[in-house]
């Protein structure tokens, strides 16, 4: 007796096989689910999800709507990443630049800068340039209305095999009129796991 | 020539068949809109939910808007699952401006676990004060076949 396949379960075998089959190297979405998940640094997803949380908090807290000039001017202050990994903490405050500027109430300025610094120092020189030839080298700057501070921590434990990894986002926003923090936000992200996967 | 039906195939063929038709239903994602008043306000929800499974554990029973900052709008969904296991799902708000157009990106997927039977209550605020519509989409894209890596 000759026992041959049936066509339709060639077929089948052939689509599981391609499904279930080695991944080939391709784009995906950076803001989807199927993104690799690693249970010993900060992904993309973290940043993504902690500067959404973070940024409704500040925007629903309704505090930006009250400056007394609209928009406000913003400067970002000490940012510490004391994780036990190194990262450009852009990550976290760039996302969240963007998010409030998309608001419409706060504008970054690059006046004044923490430590002297500023991102963009040809907008610093330009400014001052402009204030000297229109004869207002003497007037204050425009100093920011908000400066924004934020920490990033991390909190590791185990059970067994089982691996367990917090990163705690925090954020505090300062009036610099009353030297006040006005807002403060926390947005923790805790991953639990043996190894690295994808998806979640 | 000679037709087959499908109850003629083998066991096997008729597992990886359905193996298969439940991988791809996994793909459907669901889609939530507001019902409006003729005042604009939320008088209900419209669902889309070509994926029945995961409607089943993830389907909108409310929607509430509210102003924040003034003039920025605030978004909160009711979703209950008739499960009775605990079940995973994801989701994200898509933001539309009064012409109709996106407003922003989109934002990200966020994953979310609901109890049996339970309600829970996610929110969301609009990127820009321009925003005057929004649709929830509701996803369940944890595949098994993308459970680990390397």
């Amino acid at each position: 007796m000759t026992t041959s396949a049936h066509p339709s379960l060639l077929a089948a075998l052939c689509t599981l096989i391609a499904t279930l089959g080695c991944r080939p190297t391709q784009y995906v979405d950076s803001k989807g689910t199927n993104l690799v998940v690693s249970m010993n640094q900060v992904n993309i997803q973290d940043f993504e999800q902690a500067s959404e949380a973070l940024v409704t908090s500040m925007i629903d807290s309704g505090v930006l709507a009250k400056a007394p000039r609209q928009p406000a001017a913003l400067a970002i202050s000490r940012i510490i990443n004391d994780t036990s990994r190194q990262f450009d903490t852009d990550q976290l405050m760039k996302k969240i630049r963007i998010a409030l500027l998309q608001t419409g109430k706060v504008q970054v300025t690059q006046a004044v800068g923490f430590g002297g610094k500023v991102e963009d120092p040809m907008a610093k020189e330009t400014y001052e340039a402009k204030r000297f030839l229109d004869g207002k080298s003497q007037t204050p700057v425009d100093l920011p209305d908000f400066t924004i501070t934020a920490k990033i921590l991390e909190n590791a434990t185990s059970a067994g095999s089982t691996k367990q990894i917090s990163y705690i986002f925090q954020m505090s926003l300062a009036d610099t009129a009353s030297g006040r923090l006005v807002w403060e936000g926390e947005k923790t992200i805790t991953k639990q796991g043996e190894k690295n996967a994808i998806g979640f | 020539m000679k037709i087959t039906s499908p109850f003629s195939l083998p066991p096997m063929a008729i597992i990886l068949l359905g193996a298969i038709v439940a991988s791809t239903g996994c793909n459907l994602t669901n889609t939530v809109r507001p019902k409006r008043a003729p005042d604009g306000a939320v008088a209900g929800v419209v669902q889309t939910a070509p994926n029945w499974w995961l409607d089943s554990k993830a389907n909108v029973v409310e929607a509430r808007e509210s102003v924040v900052n003034g003039d920025t709008k605030k978004v909160q969904v009711s979703i209950y699952s008739d499960q009775l296991q605990q079940q995973r799902f994801s989701y994200r708000f898509e933001w539309f401006d009064k012409s109709g157009m996106r407003i922003g990106g989109m934002d990200s997927w966020k994953s979310l676990m609901i109890l049996p039977k339970q309600t829970i209550v996610v929110d969301a605020t609009a990127p820009s004060p321009q925003v005057s519509d929004w649709i929830l989409q509701i996803s369940d894209t944890n595949y098994p076949w993308n459970s680990s890596a390397p």
